[in-house]
């Protein structure tokens, strides 16, 4: 059987409700399922080496102080020590630093929002 | 009323606090470091937030981060509970400032107060006794001053508690040491090495009046309480009404309790400790400038809410009774301590998991405590547990319902005071109510072996 006649089978089978079919001849032949392949789910999760970037304290969370440039971006590359973005609560505002290199993943927060210790605000994709 | 209250605190108090709001109809916040994720106060509160990691100074004591938590839920009013921030004059300002009211006394009033040598030219000024000592604060002349006093006397730091420099010194050739000594212990203990003097009373008891005033004249001193069940000054078991207190006694130390309460211009509820002396005379030791640990003793004994009354007082509102009421006793109550230390070592720290919890019921019973079956005791924070609390018609009575709830607390996977306590209430010294601060000392001495 050649291509235009296995494309011939194809076409007719698609117009029927036949989900699988098997073909053989002299020991040759087909077979083909219309069936859809069980497929494994996409992880939600990003990959595995992330690290999270916790909120240093207790406050309202700001990409910087009033008036001065956002610093971050989702995609952006970010090295050890860079900030993020700040906190303000009573007292000075803290600063929102990088753990590590990488790429700034998953950003969890936005400007206004109230934050508690510990609360992860941004994953970076360490590349390593 | 309020209608949110933060609660500036962890374990059984801040439980406790939750369970007032919630009766009372007003929303709670829990605080919480990231060592008490577990604690029972931040499931049972309304709201929750981490303030920061398990050592004290970046959570529970951080200002700052407090205030943030406070702002951030719009919560109206701050509960220090006890330790902490709950008698630190300038947290008190700063939730004032934030707009939120502390409840509890004024700051000036826990100034004046938390200072020991200021609380007691008060109390002189208030005709409160006070145990003769030097006058205010130590100066060079201290030699002087120590032999005028009388020994053996006491060194005792201005800003001190918990037993940091406080020092006993018999032998007048000892005192330059030992004020040394005490000076660099306050030094790094408070940030402040003033000290004073006191007359060394050698049989004292420790007992102590509950006091609550509205600011508008109202003043309650409630019965008494016996603490001095002790184990280097740390209470283990408090009882009202007090075996060694006459209602002689009783009436004198209410009355010196409401002149001090009055000359100090204090508001809320506090309680003024006393050295009780074996001829029945009574000394002024301090001002606690916040709820105590030891408080549901009093509430037993009254059949009042301390910290309803609390809420109600920092919300503005009078006192709903007067100082007949707040005199009477209507049972006997006994609190215990229940620690998460080894008695049998010295009362070493006992942190870890508990595996299995048991706790006791049935009449005149009460538990106060945020742990469960699987709960973690962080190593971070003192060693108390839980509070059993019991009360009966009369003092025999509670004894023995006392070691019939020990006998029913079972607690698996640490080591707890429970053995110690039952041993406490099987002593005839106890039982007798016969007994001074150094009761424990005594009892834990090594027993001399049995002559077979």
């Amino acid at each position: 059987m050649d291509k235009k006649e296995l494309k011939d089978v194809m076409d007719w089978a698609r117009t029927t409700d036949l989900v699988e079919l098997e073909f053989r001849r002299d020991g040759h032949g087909f077979s083909f399922s219309k069936r859809p392949k069980p497929q494994t789910a996409v992880c939600g999760f990003p990959g595995r080496n992330l690290a999270a970037v916790p909120s240093p304290g207790v406050g309202v969370f700001q990409w910087n102080t009033p008036g001065s440039p956002r610093l971050a971006a989702e995609g952006a590359q970010v090295s050890a020590g860079t900030t993020l973005g700040i906190v303000e609560g009573a007292g000075t505002p803290k600063k929102v630093e990088a753990p590590c290199g990488g790429i700034l993943q998953n950003v969890c927060v936005d400007a206004g929002q109230t934050v508690q210790y510990g609360q992860p605000l941004f994953f970076i994709d360490r590349k390593d | 009323m309020f209608t949110k209250i933060l609660i500036a605190n962890r374990s059984e108090i801040a439980v406790r606090v939750i369970r007032a709001c919630r009766e009372m109809g007003i929303r709670s916040v829990a605080v919480f470091s990231e060592a008490d994720r577990e604690s029972l106060h931040v499931r049972l509160a309304d709201e929750a937030v981490c303030i920061g990691p398990g050592p004290a100074a970046a959570s529970y004591l951080n200002v700052d981060t407090v205030l943030s938590a406070a702002k951030v839920t719009g919560a109206e009013a701050v509960h220090p509970g006890y330790g902490f921030l709950a008698e630190n004059a300038a947290f008190c300002k700063a939730c004032g400032e934030a707009g939120l009211v502390f409840i509890g006394p004024k700051p000036e009033a826990i100034r004046r107060l938390g200072f020991k040598s200021e609380a007691r030219d008060l109390a002189r000024k208030a005709g409160v006794p006070i145990v003769p000592g030097s006058a205010g604060l130590l100066a060079a002349d201290y030699a002087a001053e120590a032999a005028k006093v009388g020994f053996p006397v006491m060194v005792k730091a201005a800003a001190g508690g918990g037993g940091k420099g406080l020092r006993l010194v018999r032998d007048p050739k000892e005192l330059d040491a030992q004020v040394r000594m005490a000076k660099a212990e306050a030094a790094a203990a408070f940030k402040d090495d003033s000290i004073y003097l006191e007359k060394f009373i050698e049989h004292p008891r420790h007992v102590e009046i509950q006091v609550a005033a509205d600011g508008v004249g109202g003043i309650a001193a409630f019965p008494e309480r016996d603490c001095t069940v002790q184990r280097r000054h740390q209470k283990l078991i408090e009882e009202s009404p007090s075996p060694a207190v006459t209602p002689e006694i009783r009436r004198r130390m209410q009355d010196a309790a409401r002149s001090l309460v009055k000359a100090a211009g204090y508001t809320n509820v506090g309680t003024v400790e006393f050295l009780l002396d074996t001829d029945g005379s009574f000394y002024f030791m301090e001002v606690n400038t916040r709820l105590q640990v030891e408080h549901p003793v009093t509430e037993l004994v009254t059949g009042l809410d301390l910290v309803h009354l609390q809420i109600r007082l920092a919300a503005g509102e009078k006192l709903t009774f007067g100082q007949e009421r707040a005199s009477e006793i209507r049972c006997h109550a006994v609190e215990h301590r229940i620690n998460a230390e080894d008695p049998a070592h010295g009362f070493a720290p006992c942190p870890g998991t508990i595996e299995s919890l048991a706790l006791p019921g049935g009449p005149g019973v009460r538990v106060d405590t945020h742990v469960y079956a699987g709960y973690t005791v962080p190593s971070y924070y003192d060693s108390l547990i839980a509070k059993l609390i019991v009360s009966a018609p009369d003092r025999d009575a509670a004894i023995s319902r006392g070691l019939r709830a020990l006998g029913e607390f079972a607690i698996t996977g640490i080591k707890t005071t429970i053995p110690f306590h039952r041993e406490v209430l099987g002593h005839p010294l106890f039982r007798g109510g016969r007994f001074d601060t150094r009761f424990i000392e005594a009892m834990s001495a090594p027993k001399q072996p049995c002559a077979i």
